[in-house]
């Protein structure tokens, strides 16, 4: 990053530092935890531990073509001119930008190629759209769509030759890189394709995604930024590539521009974004230097933006921001002849605003004041609306995916470190019996073996039994798992079924009245909407089941394994760990036939010999488009009761476990101590064991403190996030 | 409007004006009077530019730019409800149209309790120079945009530059009829904001890349160029590019004119025609009269008979040129026999032409020589009535007539053929 921006907002927190405290100290409590679990459960903690280190939180930058991404983006992570921009739809491939995390290997840039299949798919059969329209109308020809792909292939050839096919599935990698480097691989390039501009675009039509390692720019977690190829542009493929990539964000950050604000087309991205990640949406109304009068123009473009937002997704409460990433970068660049631009626009004066000019100082005669500079530095920083943005992407980020997976594991942490504490401390009180018991008698010492004997047969008896619980537990989650997953399945079948009938009813009385459906294309959203509740719904009760099962499990796993240990500290599940995260819905993003544009649709009426027909294909069409897309929400429902099962009940079992292993080796221990009794009894050596047992008793004792303190420091992190975290997630 | 288009509206205006003075009281004159006014109407009715696009895609400021006044207000957020027909009067007026057609005026003054009725259209009348010739229909941004379409000669697609052509946009065209894109302009908006010229250039690339096939021309302006007052110093600040877009505009309306003129002159000469063939048939001898209807029934029967599939186009051919050769002799005694007509006739009209199958297109063909058999036997009659002329107006008004139906040259071909011309045809 070649300049910083000193502004009060960005010295007050990187974005993310909250989040990056958090995670430190977890770090920091794994490393102690890991000291005090039972060495069988140490993987357990190990691997929280790796998971905590590769955390990160993913920003996906996205918007309509030239709605200012990658400008924005350059802002954002202050260094103008990092991401090449222009005035033609130039971002070509999905760039992940990465902060605060180590590349693997010592590529500093990688760029991936599309694989055979998918380049076939594009550039020979013309994609997915041309695969729809096949579909709807089968032989039918999209020139639109053949000419483009032919325009695909043809470029590629001319700016790789002929065995430009070999690149395919490869990735190109660099230790270092510059501007020309992204240009080759990220932008279109020149649309007349002139010779002089040959090295843009070189090997953007086969680059599928890059993946950029930058070091910390404005954050203090480690976060991938995410350029996106703008969406409705009429290169279709392109929009493919966006929607494909769509699904994988924790945040998502839709860039507007401020004179067409809000669109049916950002609606549309809207609705998608809305079924990806509820909460997590920031809306960007960007290039507001664009608007003459902006003290007039700007509220009301404001004001139409919520309004429209609260009519599409009411009660949602979608953050909107606005500024100007011109202003952003210039604030960071400042290029005189710029700088000079903006403030001979009518809309500098919107600069005012941030109080530090006076209005005769809006002049190019201005710039050559440095006092007068740094204010409008200042002042173009303070009203780019980055400060803002900053401030909305951080509360994001404690709502989004990372934040969840950190609740989840201070969580388990908690617990096992409890467990901990519970077994340190019984191990200390027998240290110390033990300690006293040095000048016991020989027929006590049998006595107590006789004990001794008596609980590790108790114990071997529980284990025997939570063993075979856990397997009968595993056996039921896995049939609660199969049975919720089959009955979303069929919740979403329902759903298509439903509205496939009801369509093509609507379409054969339309028809049969003689009213040729001119302009009639399928609602998908209304479908799409519904399958969303559905799912939803569905994904809550299974959720649900498997949440109480947990609930009932857990208590009776305790109540054995206190008949071991009458204080174990194992505290019955509560809260935030019997949830489990709702996965994104993007599969409902995807492109179908039905959504294909007027043109095709008017072909496909044309074939069809009769209402009743008609009726029967748009019904068996919306079917198989739409059963798919269930399938795939069901394969994601069904990883994330997988994960849930893999991490909240596993961590149940793993701090039983911890007490079972705990109890062994105390158990162990005083075998072993007992045979020393009897052998002490032969060679008297008292003096020196006791000063051993002095010694272990010192360290036991100190262990136990330590596993308090670290217990207390968990508590208290999750209330922090109870508290901090949870309450800044916008509620409706 | 084209010099050649200005004559040709002076010539029927001119002939109308002279039919008038005859004062014959025929009804084919009546009509012939009544047709060429409505001809002269449809050649000076203004060209009608239909204004499309997305939503704040300055449609209203294009609007704008082409009247040349800053009228219209335009607003950053969704703006025009209404289509707004902009049209030429002597005094300035505004109408609203009720969704039940019914046109009220309203001052457009806000406190004007008309203004809050919800009208599904507004005409704007004003005396501008430019709306003698143009009619501008400003839209709002719709689903559908083809119900504005149906009276266009020109459609503007307007977008804007820096965002200029995507694919709701492409979709939304897609979705017209295709004639639209015979005179179609896209017009990119917002020039102003782009700063260098090079910038200019590739937008203007990849639209005329994007765009080929769909549109007559594309023209970059920036339609608000006063507004913003620094504006000095970006690419558009050179160069509007209003003055292009009108002479754009200008040169398509320029060929609409023209190709109105040449339909019109086709209908001129039909009814020219028509009309001397009534005024003639009007004034036939009895005897000419039933000849003629003789005739019609004879070729109506063959034209019946090749429908019916009794009868094979050439022998429906041979035929006719038969039985058109017995009634020009009766008609006119020695025309046939003296000039040997019917051979090359019957070579003028079957040596270039491939017949085709008996089918629909044969019987157009056939019908086509039928009518103009017909035409060349009333002539035939007329010129035998105006041996004896009655009336120095008939005779003004057959003058007339002969010249507009003179304009069609196949017509003169035909008189040609008959080896003579009319003695009172003007020169
Ligand atoms: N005036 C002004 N121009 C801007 C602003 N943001 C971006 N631009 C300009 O808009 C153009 C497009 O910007 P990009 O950043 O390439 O847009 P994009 O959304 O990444 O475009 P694609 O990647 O093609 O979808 C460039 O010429 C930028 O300089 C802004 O806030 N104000
Ligand atoms: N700087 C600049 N501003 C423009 C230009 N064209 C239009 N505008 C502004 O853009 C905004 C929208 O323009 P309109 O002409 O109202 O757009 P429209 O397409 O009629 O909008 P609707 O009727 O709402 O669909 C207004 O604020 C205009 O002043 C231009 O070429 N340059
Ligand atoms: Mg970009
Ligand atoms: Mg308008």
């Amino acid at each position: 990053m070649n300049a910083s921006m000193s502004g009060e907002e960005t010295r007050s927190g990187l974005i993310g530092s909250r989040l990056e405290g958090l995670r430190a100290q977890l770090l920091g409590c794994g490393d102690v935890l890991s000291n005090l679990v039972e060495p069988a459960e140490r993987p357990l903690v190990t691997d929280a531990l790796r998971k905590l280190k590769q955390l990160t939180c993913r920003v996906a930058i996205v918007g309509q073509i030239k709605s200012g991404k990658s400008s924005f983006i350059n802002a954002f992570v202050q260094d103008p001119g990092f991401l090449p921009t222009s005035v033609t739809p130039w971002t070509t491939a999905v760039t992940n930008l990465h902060f605060r995390q180590t590349p693997p290997g010592a590529h500093a840039a990688i760029f991936t190629f599309l694989q055979q299949n998918e380049w076939s798919s594009l550039a020979e059969s013309g994609g997915r759209v041309r695969e729809l329209t096949e579909r709807l109308v089968p032989g039918f020809e999209p020139q639109l769509l053949q000419r483009q792909a032919d325009q695909l292939r043809e470029r590629a050839q001319q700016r790789l030759g002929v065995e430009f096919e070999l690149l395919l599935g490869q990735a190109h990698a660099f230790e270092s890189f510059d501007a020309s480097i992204l240009l080759q691989y990220l932008c279109s390039g020149d649309f007349a394709g002139h010779a002089g501009a040959a090295a843009i675009g070189k090997y953007s039509d086969l680059t599928k995604s890059a993946d950029l390692y930058c070091d910390h720019g404005p954050f203090a977690f480690p976060v991938t930024v995410i350029d996106t190829p703008g969406t409705n542009d009429p290169f279709l493929i392109r929009d493919e590539i966006t929607r494909r990539s769509l699904g994988s964000a924790d945040v998502h950050l839709v860039v507007l521009t401020a004179r067409q604000p809000l669109s049916d087309t950002d609606v549309s991205l809207l609705r998608i974004m809305r079924g990806l990640n509820n909460d997590r949406i920031v809306v960007l109304i960007n290039r507001i230097d664009d608007l003459a009068d902006v003290e007039t123009e700007l509220p009301k473009v404001i004001a139409y933006v919520r309004q429209r937002l609260d009519a599409e997704f009411p009660g949602t409460g979608i953050p909107v921001v606005h500024g100007s990433a011109w202003w952003g970068n210039q604030a960071i660049a400042f290029e005189a002849e710029a700088v000079a631009r903006i403030l001979a626009r009518r809309s500098a004066s919107h600069l005012l605003r941030a109080g530090l000019l006076h209005p005769s100082e809006l002049t190019p005669a201005a710039l050559s004041n440095s006092d007068c500079r740094e204010r409008i530095r200042h002042s173009l920083w303070a009203m780019s609306g980055l400060p803002s943005v900053y401030k909305a992407i951080d509360m994001a980020m404690g709502a989004a995916r990372p934040a969840f997976a950190l609740r989840q594991i201070t969580h388990a942490f908690a617990e096992m470190a409890r467990v901990c504490e519970g077994s340190a401390r019984s191990e200390l009180e027998a240290l110390s019996d033990a300690a006293k018991r040095s000048s016991d008698l020989p027929q006590d010492a049998e006595e107590r073996f006789a004990r001794i004997s008596a609980e590790s047969e108790q114990l071997a008896r529980v284990t025997a039994n939570i063993d075979a619980s856990a397997t009968g537990i595993e056996t039921q989650l896995a049939r609660i798992i199969h049975e919720e997953r089959e009955a979303l399945r069929r919740h979403l079948m329902a759903t298509i079924d439903l509205h496939a009938a009801r369509e093509r009813d609507v379409l054969i009385d339309t028809l049969s009245r003689g009213r040729a459906p001119q302009v009639w294309t399928h609602e998908g959203v209304e479908l799409r909407r519904a399958l969303a509740g559905a799912f939803h719904e569905g994904f809550r009760n299974a959720a649900e089941r498997l949440t109480s099962f947990h609930a009932r499990v857990a208590p009776e796993l305790h109540k054995l394994t206190a008949s071991l240990m009458p204080d174990s500290a194992l505290s019955d599940p509560h809260g935030p760990t019997l949830s489990i995260a709702e996965p994104t819905i993007a599969p409902l993003s995807r492109l179908v036939a039905l959504d294909l544009d007027t043109s095709r649709w008017r072909l496909f009426w044309s074939r069809q010999p009769s209402p009743e027909a008609s009726g029967a294909r748009i019904e068996a069409l919306i079917r198989a488009e739409f059963s798919p897309v269930a399938d795939e929400l069901v394969q994601l429902a069904e990883n994330a009761f997988h994960e849930f099962s893999a991490t909240t009940i596993t961590w149940s079992f793993g701090a039983c476990r911890n007490i079972q292993h705990a109890l062994r080796r105390r158990l162990e221990f005083l075998r072993a101590e007992y045979e020393e009794t009897r052998r002490a009894a032969v060679s008297p050596e008292s003096a020196q064991r006791a000063t051993e047992t002095a010694e272990r008793l010192r360290a036991q004792d100190q262990r136990v403190k330590d596993n308090q303190t670290l217990t207390r420091h968990l508590e208290h992190l999750i209330q922090y996030m109870d508290k901090v975290l949870h309450e800044e997630a916008p509620r409706p | 409007m084209s010099r050649a288009s200005e004559q040709f509206l002076a010539e029927i205006r001119d002939a109308r004006e002279r039919l008038i003075e005859t004062r014959l009281t025929d009804t084919a004159l009546t009509y012939c009077i009544a047709g060429l006014s409505r001809i002269e109407e449809a050649l000076r009715r203004p060209v009608r530019v239909v204004i499309l696009g997305e939503y704040n895609s300055g449609k209203t400021s294009v609007a704008d730019l082409l009247i040349g006044a800053g009228l219209l207000p335009t607003s950053v957020v969704a703006n025009t409800q209404v289509p707004v027909l902009m049209t030429y009067a002597e005094t300035a007026s505004m109408f609203g149209v009720t969704e039940a057609g019914t046109r009220i005026r309203v001052d457009g003054d806000e406190n004007d309790p008309l203004t809050d009725i919800a009208f599904r259209a507004i005409q704007v009348a004003l005396p501008l120079e430019h709306l003698r010739r143009l009619q501008i229909l400003d839209t709002p941004s719709a689903a559908s945009p083809a119900a504005f379409i149906e009276d266009a000669d020109i459609v503007i697609w307007c977008t804007v530059a820096t965002r200029a052509w995507t694919e709701s946009e492409r979709a939304l065209w897609a979705s017209l009829p295709p004639r639209c894109c015979r005179n179609a302009l896209l017009v990119a908006t917002h020039k102003d904001s782009l700063h260098l010229a090079e910038e200019v250039t590739s937008v203007t690339e990849r639209l005329r890349a994007m765009t080929t096939g769909l549109f007559r021309d594309i023209v970059l302006v920036a339609a608000e160029g006063g507004r913003d007052d620094g504006a000095a110093g970006h690419a558009g600040a050179t160069d509007t590019g209003a003055a292009t877009l009108r002479n754009a505009v200008a040169s398509l309306a320029g060929e609409i004119a023209d190709r109105r003129t040449h339909k019109a002159e086709k209908i001129v000469r039909r009814l020219g025609r028509l009309t001397f063939h009534h005024l003639s048939s009007a004034r036939l001898r009895p005897e000419i009269a039933t000849l003629l209807t003789d005739w019609e029934s004879r070729s109506g029967l063959i034209v019946e008979q090749l429908t019916a599939g009794t009868r094979t186009v050439p022998s429906a051919i041979e035929e006719l040129l038969q039985a058109y050769a017995g009634f020009a002799e009766l008609l006119s005694p020695g025309v046939i026999l003296g000039d040997s007509i019917p051979v090359t006739t019957a070579r003028a009209l079957t040596a270039p032409l491939h017949w085709p199958a008996n089918g629909a297109a044969a019987q157009r063909l056939v019908k086509t020589l039928v009518s103009d058999l017909t035409a060349l036997l009333r002539m035939l009659a007329a010129r035998s009535t105006a041996a004896s002329p009655r009336h120095g107006d008939y005779q003004t008004a057959r003058g007339i007539l002969l010249a507009l139906a003179d304009l069609d040259g196949s017509f003169a071909a035909l008189e040609r053929m008959l080896g003579s011309s009319t003695p009172d045809a003007p020169a």
